[in-house]
């Protein structure tokens, strides 16, 4: 396999190359290689066994300021020279754009540690069907449970290169897995999920994630519908986590600078409840989404994104940064080979209150405590109008029964100054921090 | 590329005597332009190109893709995706086999109006400027606008061991606008898009039916839009939401791969009453030009007009090869790929509810106080409980049969077979409107869905007020 072989900072270099004689000013080219393993598993029982050898190489040129990007599954040297000239030559069609300044100049720093694991990247298939049957064993807990899975791991290597000066080259590995559970009693259903990831066998806990799955799936048994009223609702951890990353997404400087975004304007002022502040720190040793540069090559660093209910920065790449005057806080990302880095949030840290989890919950006379799914707000108007997919009602300060044609209605702004609780309890994935919040006052629409 | 392809697949069947195995070739070609602002400053083109293998062997699939068509990448691949099903075979209780249809041999190229590579790039954003222009001057509150257009061209090549061999060569052009508008600290916007199995005559289309006047229109209007009230309403839906709910509330729910895994409330069901009488559901993925047709599916299997609801009554399910076996059906056409990178999954194609005699002024006549659902964003479903969400960006009250004041950001949600039962009209207005791509276990695949008006008894939505 000629690919195995080849080395992707000489490929990079090789297309910023070719697009330069082609016209580009400036260039950056991006390569890829990695292989992934994945096994999905239907009622209990394995399902198929999936391997993928993936590479691909991507260019983007800039001739005053127009974008050409190009992109291709083969990363020989031929190849990299037509990509080279195709992204040059999309570059001279494209329009200019004054508001480009210019890609990032190269500053080294030492690489974040624990992104590689030489254990997880030579994980045998057999290895990882035994650690999936772990899922399948411990999410079993009484025979009426239907178990489906999926998990999936492998290692990425990857080249950046840009016609500054940029050349930097990684490694990481991933692994990954999801359980989702459903029980069936008649026409009464109950059904539940779990997750877990990381970059190494240790970050993951199949067993815990079976019993959360199989335990949630019996205990949303018996949903009933509510009134419409207004409540106050704890939003556990990974529903808080996505309000909260929906609200950062927001922040995105590009959104900001096209001014489609609530946040327009809103640098400097108070965006939430004094008590919430929440970090972005993509240097985290072994985090989900650390890295030791963003996409462009600009080192990771943490910075504050709320402080006390304030919006101190937006989320920058170069583009922003240069035509904003801001400091760039290096929040260029990139899904792969397949489209040029947009800005993205990494390890995303709320500051964890003082406040047990139960006391709460147990502070409500009534409420609801939303327990898992993800609740977002739209990007650009900022409105929530979802369903509480797995909610819990709360009488007398106790878990009274799991609901089901629910939702919620109101606007992220409005649900983020009235937190008016975060616990001390939160859960970590590697890198993530994401205690639960407790917001007062949300309209819920019910069918009861 | 036959030869070669029978020839992996004869290694395949001497070595490891598998139950099944496909091969499939995949090429997508594309290229787009995006316009902000009143500038085309973003060009992209590209190039998707590999095979992969499947393999059923002891009940228990392999797969393995490689980013490569040449014979011996695809040999390793078949070794790979072999020794994968083997390894998985000794954890399976419950050995998995495939309908044993007849093989096809076929070659399919979709014809377009106009091609959009004897188009020059220069021509395409000259015209395409002038239309992002008309929506960006439209009023002093749009602030922002983008005008994308893309067209690709997807190849698949697919071999079995029924001795199907199939190409496929399938052209899809699509254009969208999205318009934001900004005013006292409130931002909103639109959007409008069509895409179809087409050439660059999608852009006439799109000027036809003044899809970047209407974008600019909603948007600005929706400024002065109220929130929504929060909790149960009487309800007409648009075709647009009548194919969104189609789609999320129903659609994913009759999907075989979701019944056999335990994830639909249609297990069990076929033969018994799932909607109102009036509800006739039909997946079709032979309308001419519609986004989300085709001729054969991932596997080979040909695509038709699949009843899936009729007068009321479950008929039947989407099918794959290996779901139609284990239920005893026949296949239907509905296993699709995203790319080499994937397996076929059950996927519907152009989905709708056939037409009534319903006018909408008939329907509109018997609400006093209602929601009139028009524009769709997004919708999802959890299939097992069949709670669905239908996020709906322009709405507007009913008030004594008449359609009144404007409402903005509303999203509806019900249980799917509550909510189909009580549907108490159906228009006569059927149209397809909708297209965009479908996601389902990390894969995309296009998609149409639509609908007459309809009306419904009750949903909840959850508003603000």
């Amino acid at each position: 396999m000629e690919e195995h072989s080849i080395d992707l900072i000489a490929v990079a270099k090789k297309a910023i190359e070719a697009a330069l004689r082609a016209g580009a000013e400036q260039a950056e080219a991006y390569a890829s290689r990695g292989m992934g393993t994945s096994i999905s598993i239907e009622r209990g029982d394995f399902k198929t066994c999936k391997s993928l050898y993936d590479y691909g190489l991507c260019v983007r040129s800039y001739v005053k300021g127009g974008m050409g990007f190009s992109y291709t599954q083969r990363i020989t040297e031929k190849d990299a020279v037509e990509i080279g000239k195709a992204s040059a030559k999309l570059a001279r069609q494209a329009q200019p754009d004054p508001d480009f300044i210019s890609l990032p100049e190269p500053k080294k720093v030492p690489e974040v540690p624990g992104l590689y694991d030489k254990e997880l990247a030579e994980l045998d298939v057999e290895e990882f069907s035994e650690l999936m049957s772990r899922i399948v064993d411990a999410a079993r807990i009484s025979p009426e449970v239907i178990v489906n899975c999926s998990g999936s791991y492998g290692y990425g290597e990857y080249a950046l290169v840009n016609s500054l000066g940029v050349e930097i080259e990684g490694r990481r590995t991933g692994i990954g897995f999801s359980a989702f559970c459903i029980v069936k009693r008649g026409d009464d259903i109950g059904s539940f999920y779990e997750w877990d990831s990381g970059r190494s066998l240790r970050d993951v806990d199949p067993e815990k994630v079976g019993k959360v799955a199989g335990e949630g799936a019996i205990r949303f048994l018996g949903a009933k519908k509510v009134k419409t009223a207004t409540l106050p609702v704890v939003f556990k951890f990974l529903p808080a986590a996505g309000l909260i990353s929906s609200l950062i997404g927001a922040a995105n400087a590009e959104s900001i600078h096209r001014k489609r975004s609530y946040l327009v304007d809103m640098l400097g002022k108070r965006i939430a409840s004094d008590i919430l502040t929440v970090y972005d720190d993509g240097t985290v040793e072994r985090g989900i989404a650390s890295s030791t540069y963003d996409a462009e090559g600009v080192p990771k660093r943490r910075f504050v994104v709320i402080e006390k209910g304030i919006l101190k920065t937006y989320l920058h790449n170069s583009y922003t940064a240069n035509k904003m005057k801001a400091e760039n806080n290096a929040c260029a990302s990139r899904a792969g080979y397949r489209s040029p880095p947009g800005i993205g949030s990494s390890n995303i840290q709320i500051v964890p209150g003082d406040i047990s989890l139960n006391e709460m919950i147990a502070e409500m006379r009534e409420g609801i405590v939303v327990e898992t799914g993800f609740i977002w707000a739209d990007p650009i108007t900022g409105t929530i109008s979802q369903t509480i997919d797995f909610g819990f009602k709360i009488e007398n300060g106790e878990y009274a029964y799991p609901l089901k044609g629910t939702l919620i209605g109101s606007r992220i702004l409005d649900l983020m100054r009235n937190i008016d609780a975060i616990s001390k309890e939160y859960r970590e994935e590697p890198g993530f921090i994401w205690p639960a919040i407790r917001v007062k006052d949300v309209r819920i629409a019910g069918g009861a | 590329m036959k030869d070669v392809l029978v020839s992996i697949l004869d290694e395949c069947s001497h070595k490891y005597s598998p139950q099944f195995a496909d091969i499939r070739v995949f090429k997508r070609i594309g290229s787009s332009i995006v316009i902000e602002n009143g500038r085309a400053f973003r060009m992209y083109e590209y190039r998707l190109h590999g095979g992969c293998v499947r393999v059923l062997i002891n009940g228990a699939w392999g797969f393995s893709a490689v980013n490569d068509t040449s014979k011996e990448e695809l040999r390793r691949a078949m070794k790979t995706a072999a020794k994968m099903a083997i390894a998985t075979s000794k954890r399976v209780s419950e050995k998995r086999g495939v309908a044993e249809i007849k093989g096809v041999e076929d070659s399919v190229v979709f014809p377009v109006k106009i091609k959009p590579e004897d188009i020059p790039i220069d021509q395409k954003v000259k015209e395409l400027l002038e239309v992002e222009k008309v929506a960006r001057k439209y009023h002093p509150s749009v602030v922002n606008t983008v005008l994308s257009y893309g067209d690709r061209h997807e190849i698949e090549i697919v071999a079995n061991t029924l001795g199907t061999y199939i190409e496929q060569d399938i052209p899809r052009t699509g254009i969208s606008l999205f318009v934001a508008t900004r005013e006292a600290g409130v931002v909103q916007r639109s959007y409008e898009n069509t895409s179809g199995i087409k050439g660059y005559e999608v852009l006439k289309e799109f000027l036809d039916e003044e899809k970047h006047v209407r974008a600019a229109t909603t948007a600005v209007d929706l400024l002065k839009a109220s929130p929504p009230p929060a909790g149960k309403f009487k309800a007409i839906l648009s075709p647009e939401i009548t194919g969104l709910i189609v789609h999320e509330a129903f659609g994913h729910n009759s999907e075989a791969d979701a019944v056999i895994a335990g994830e639909s409330i249609l297990e069990g069901k076929i033969g018994e009453k799932v909607a109102s009488e009036l509800v006739t559901i039909v997946d079709d993925s032979t309308i001419p030009g519609a986004y989300g047709s085709f001729k054969y599916d991932s596997e080979g299997t040909p695509g038709r007009r699949r009843i899936i609801v009729e007068k009321g009554i479950l008929r039947g399910f989407l099918h794959s090869l290996e779901t139609a076996k284990k239920l005893g059906a026949s296949p239907t056409g509905s296993a699709r790929a995203d790319t080499h990178h994937n397996i076929p999954i059950v996927r519907m194609s152009n989905t709708y509810i056939d037409a009534g005699d319903w006018t909408f002024e008939e329907m509109l006549e018997d609400i006093d106080h209602g929601i009139y659902f028009k524009k769709s964003q997004w919708g999802y479903v959890f299939p097992e409980k069949g709670q669905f969400t239908c996020n709906v960006i322009v709405s507007y009250m009913i008030r004594k049969g008449e359609v009144a004041e404007i409402l903005r950001d509303v999203s509806f949600g019900g249980l799917t077979l509550e909510t189909l039962k009580t549907v108490d009209a159906i228009g006569r207005d059927l149209v397809i409107p909708m297209a965009g791509m479908c996601g389902k276990d990390g894969q995309g695949a296009p998609v149409c869905c639509g609908g007459p008006h309809i009306r419904v008894k009750e949903v909840v939505v959850g508003g603000r007020a």
